[in-house]
């Protein structure tokens, strides 16, 4: 692999991101993302060696690079779920010791996190679970918060999780709320004077510690799914129609 | 006696048909229809349903799914195709009829060389047939116009899956309609007549054209269902997530994921590394630097609070002058405390010294070691005032320090305007070094960003 690489003005952003520790997506960071998805990603091409060679050539200048520093550090590239970030590259004794402290700050955080997103599911009209890319507005949220007095003792008794109220105000408490969300990186400000945040990819990672203690724990999800349907519909729509 | 009984269930099976015939339609459209338990009212006529054999359910958490049985199946399919040109409100047959009288007529005054009457009479087919193929495309237009409704996930997402469904049925009806249509307007009757033969060919292209955007519809709406199913998919997973935690002791364990947490990528994401920004004080390379500065602490607190007790609680019992004691403790402490180096002010003139150097166009920055050494050893203010002079250890304690804490200079953090590189002891390098915890020394170098602004100002 060649290291002749030219990086971007945005390499060190990049570079500071990832060793920072966060995550990056299309919500959250999107030029950054896109110097990231841009090309093929190695381990998702065929097993031969020629293709392999050309979805490395088809990544971006700053990729390689960023690639590159983190191999020197021990760390490498991963994505879940359109979700980019840094991890060690192999689990050795240290590594091993910061996957366990890592799982562990999931699980402390898990209440807080299930509970205050199922409470925006909930204040958010559509009654369905937020994904990153969805967006809300602050105040509508706290106006069916506020107009719903199971959802402010269920908003205030999670808060309380991660921060200690006198008096709580619901409103201050959503605020406290936020903010805890905004510094985790699970929300992005969309625009910080209507104070409208879009959730970011950070949750898909939570959703992927979630998904991964339920089937290891063995949580019942009851029936299977129903099937998606229409998924595979449209073909055969379009062949009926047209015959 | 047995026919008497089939006749009389028979009886009661079409009477619960009919009364119920809104529910058995919606539950045949979309195949099952999910009773919730709190539905009292819907239950006991699921109940009477079942029991007259046009249902069956199946217990599902909350509630029930409730399905049609074969035999209501078949009898609904039957009737649906039936009541299916009701419902698009046409009467094909009648628009037909329409046409073979007026094309009868048409013969009779062609035949006759009457042209106006036999021109009057075509007209009027032509008519009856523009009429039909109008009416097509007015529902074709009306269910375009409601699909194109932007739908956000502002409403629940069953209703939409429900309502699109619909529009997918239309959608299917319309079309089946309308290949009637053409297909008995291509019939060798009407093939003969030159004008409806012409008339016929140019429908066919206008209603291919119809089948094209409908069949695109339709396949967009059923990706937007699959997304929307996907959504609720994960609703689903979300929502009995949180009932099991709610469930479960705290403080939270979770001991066969514990065990299996290397198999879950998301946890392999390592500390923040506190090269050029975020400091993390657990992390591995910083936690010897950061746990010295907590002993230096430490040790400082236990000095000064040893220090009151020897004032407070004389060795001997030999009768002290307390109030002398404590003067006198007090002028130590103050005067020890005077003469310690002022580390906030030695920090603060060298980051005045690393931006200065980066303004003169020095953009590797300043190690703090080398600072701290043409400090010592130039006749410095410090010495001239009677200060003590910081050790080297103590020196880059501070700045570590400063970094760590991420203090704010001149109204913003340190690491917004500048970025730390650490030196170790045995690897100058620094990347390699991230095992050899030992730092060495520190270089301060400014941001390109924060170096713009200062250059701006410099010029203002």
């Amino acid at each position: 692999m060649s290291t002749q690489t030219e990086v971007s003005g945005q390499y060190p952003e990049l570079v500071e991101t990832l060793l920072a520790g966060q995550a990056i997506c299309r919500h959250s960071r999107p030029g950054l993302y896109r110097l990231l998805a841009q090309g093929d990603r190695v381990d998702r091409v065929d097993e031969t060696s020629e293709q392999e060679e050309e979805a490395i050539d088809r990544r971006s200048d700053d990729r390689v690079a960023a690639e590159a520093l983190l191999q020197s550090l021990g760390r490498r590239l991963a994505e879940t779920d359109g979700v980019f970030y840094a991890v060690y590259e192999r689990l050795d004794a240290r590594a091993s010791d910061a996957v366990r402290a890592r799982f562990a700050e999931y699980t402390k955080q898990a209440p807080f996190i299930a509970e205050f997103f199922d409470i925006l599911r909930e204040a958010h009209r559509g009654g369905e679970a937020l994904a990153p890319g969805d967006r809300f507005e602050f105040s509508r949220v706290n106006d069916a918060i506020m107009s719903s007095a199971e959802l402010t003792e269920r908003l205030i008794v999670t808060v309380s999780r991660v921060a200690n109220f006198q008096n709580p105000n619901p409103e201050k408490v959503l605020r406290r709320a936020v903010e805890e969300l905004l510094a985790e990186g699970y929300l992005v400000e969309s625009s910080g004077n209507n104070q409208h945040y879009i959730v970011a990819g950070e949750l898909a990672l939570f959703d992927a510690f979630r998904d991964f203690v339920m089937s290891i724990e063995g949580v019942s999800l009851g029936d299977e799914a129903p099937a998606a349907d229409g998924a595979g519909a449209p073909g055969a729509t379009q062949a009926s129609l047209l015959e | 006696m047995k026919t008497r009984d089939s006749d009389k269930g028979l009886k009661r099976q079409i009477k619960l048909l009919h009364d119920n015939a809104d529910l058995v339609e919606r539950i045949f459209e979309n195949r099952e229809l999910f009773v919730a338990s709190s539905e009292t009212e819907m239950m006991s006529r699921i109940e009477r349903l079942k029991r007259a054999r046009i249902v069956r359910t199946e217990v599902q958490r909350g509630g029930r799914i409730v399905r049609l049985t074969t035999a209501t199946q078949a009898f609904c399919r039957l009737n649906s195709q039936r009541a299916r040109l009701e419902r698009l409100s046409i009467n094909i047959d009648e628009v037909f009829s329409s046409v073979d009288a007026s094309l009868e007529r048409w013969y009779d005054y062609d035949a006759a060389g009457r042209d106006n009457e036999a021109a009057e009479y075509r007209d009027l087919a032509e008519e009856a047939l523009e009429d039909a193929e109008h009416w097509f495309a007015e529902k074709i237009e009306r269910v375009q116009y409601e699909i194109k409704v932007e739908y956000g996930f502002d409403e629940r997402a069953e209703t939409h899956i429900k309502r699109f469904r619909s529009y997918v049925a239309r959608i299917h009806e319309l079309h089946d309609a309308a290949r009637d249509f053409t297909g008995r307007l291509g019939g060798e009757e009407y093939r003969k007549v030159w004008f409806l033969y012409r008339m016929s060919n140019r429908m066919n292209v206008r209603f291919q054209r119809h089948a094209v955007s409908m069949t695109n519809l339709i396949g967009e709406l059923n990706q937007y269902i699959s997304q929307l199913r996907q959504r609720q998919e994960l609703t689903r997973r979300s929502v009995i997530f949180l009932r099991w935690l709610q469930r479960q002791p705290q403080p939270l364990h979770f001991p066969l994921a514990e065990a299996a947490a290397d198999e879950l990528a998301p946890a392999y994401r390592f500390p923040a590394i506190p090269i050029a920004g975020f400091p993390d004080l657990n992390d591995p390379v910083v936690r010897e630097q950061t746990a010295e500065i907590a002993r230096d602490v430490v040790k400082r607190f236990k000095a000064s609070r040893s220090l009151g007790r020897r004032v407070s609680r004389p060795a001997s019992g030999a009768r002290r002058d307390t109030a002398a004691d404590m003067a006198s403790a007090k002028r130590k402490q103050l005067a020890a405390r005077a003469k310690r180096w002022n580390s906030k002010a030695w920090a603060d003139d060298y980051i005045k010294q690393v931006a200065r150097l980066a303004l003169d166009g020095h953009a590797e920055g300043l190690s703090a070691m080398t600072y701290w050494r043409r400090r010592v050893a130039s006749d410095s203010s410090d010495k001239q005032i009677g200060l003590d002079l910081p050790t080297a250890r103590g020196w880059l304690n501070e700045i570590v320090n400063m970094a760590l804490n991420n203090r704010v200079i001149s109204d913003q953090d340190f690491f917004e305007r500048f970025t730390m590189d650490l030196v170790r002891a045995n690897d100058q390098d620094g990347a390699q070094g991230l095992h050899t915890p030992r730092v060495s020394d520190v270089v301060v170098q400014m941001r390109t960003a924060a170096l713009q602004a200062l250059r701006a100002r410099a010029t203002a």
